[in-house]
């Protein structure tokens, strides 16, 4: 059941949460919370602070749900919430950081924000393909290629209950998985 | 002559990832160079896909967020079920702990420091709000405790609290708490609802 409601679209699963439908709210939370929380980790704030963006995004989510417009990209809009308090979070940072100092240094301007807005759509863009993924795939590949501890075949074979020989095999076809949902772009 | 192993995506990825021995590899590198475009588009994939993997981290936030953006969703969810009669209390203001004349040697005890707290009483319950200063910036965290006066009745209590400029929400816990996190100081309303009855404090002036 919950498979399916995860492939409902998101215009009908907005509509539900506006009955408070806590399911299809459960449904958003897992299609969409590591993408939030990811964005400011990605941007190097601590995973305290990402947290705090995660809440603000999503709070700010549920006040606007009865004006969310309709056909709505969800995954985009929620992005650019948690994109914008990422940011003002970096600029509280660098008053911090320079005290005494004048200037506030544009954080628009620097070459290096056109890279990370290309690192949000990037994760915006996987995250879509890995929340259509079933649950024994994603977790196997977010465990081996974006996990910043970097566990062990051994750690992740013994988490998920599999033999580190199927490790390599399983990889391999979720991967595929991976690449099919995405598409060759 | 050893016939070569397929071209598989699994082996593909081997190849890519660096997992296979020096001599085998070449052998991949020279079948991938002679192999159809279907082969090494999988192979630019798959670089692309590894590069992208060594520049990102994704990961899901702790279980308390989740947990508590489900139950700031829980108190919209509430809200939306309209009783058909609401039965609307006003709550009246019993203590106020910043109202309190200070006695002499008081003051070098510390007591001006200890947070702001006022208690409301109505029929149902009474409310403890502890007005908590933040370390780092001028704003308030709001901490709510309600004690029903029948001990022996579950429910569940939806808070709003409703400012100019910002409105929040929450669903207490099972100790009757809720903290409204980074308040500004300034006039609001608190509402909580529970079934058919809503309690108002007006006029709540959350300061330091």
């Amino acid at each position: 059941m919950l498979s399916e409601i995860k492939r409902e679209s998101d215009d009908r699963l907005i509509q539900a949460c506006r009955t408070g439908d806590a399911q299809a709210w459960d449904v958003v939370m897992e299609k969409y919370e590591r993408l939030v929380f990811s964005i400011p980790l990605n941007y190097g704030l601590s995973r305290e602070d990402a947290a705090d963006i995660a809440q603000y995004t999503f709070t700010h989510l549920i006040q606007s749900l009865d004006t969310f417009q309709a056909n709505s990209n969800l995954g985009a809009w929620l992005a650019t919430v948690a994109r914008r308090a990422t940011w003002r979070a970096l600029r509280r940072t660098q008053r911090e950081d320079t005290a005494g100092f004048e200037e506030l240094i544009d954080q628009e301007a620097q070459p290096q924000v056109h890279d990370q807005f290309e690192r949000w759509a990037q994760i915006e863009w996987l995250n879509t393909g890995l929340t259509l993924l079933n649950e024994r795939c994603r977790d196997l590949l977010l465990a081996l290629y974006f996990a910043p501890q970097e566990p062990s075949y051994a750690e992740i074979a013994a988490r998920m209950g599999m033999s580190v020989g199927s490790i390599g095999p399983t990889r391999a076809r979720c991967l595929e998985r991976l690449k099919r949902l995405l598409g060759d772009r | 002559m050893a016939k070569e192993p397929a071209l598989t995506f699994a082996r593909l990825l081997d190849w890519v990832e660096g997992r296979i021995p020096a001599p085998a590899a070449e052998q991949v590198a020279a079948q991938v160079a002679q192999a159809d475009p279907a082969v090494r588009a999988a192979v630019a994939w798959l670089e692309a896909f590894h590069t992208l993997s060594a520049q990102l981290h994704i990961e899901a936030p702790p279980a308390a967020t989740r947990a508590l953006l489900r139950r700031r969703f829980e108190a919209y969810a509430l809200q939306r079920r309209t009783p058909s009669l609401l039965r609307r209390v006003l709550a009246t203001l019993s203590f106020d702990s910043g109202a309190q004349a200070l006695a002499p040697g008081l003051r070098s005890a510390g007591v001006q420091d200890a947070p702001r707290q006022l208690i409301y009483s109505t029929e149902l319950a009474d409310l403890a709000l502890n007005m908590l200063p933040r370390a780092f910036d001028q704003q308030i965290d709001l901490h709510c405790q309600i004690f029903p006066k029948q001990a022996d009745q579950p429910m569940q209590v939806a808070l709003e609290l409703r400012g100019e400029a910002m409105t929040s929400t929450g669903v207490a816990d099972e100790l009757g708490e809720w903290t409204f996190e980074a308040i500004l100081a300034g006039h609001y309303t608190l509402i909580m609802r529970a079934g058919d009855v809503e309690v108002v404090v007006e006029s709540l002036e959350l300061r330091l």
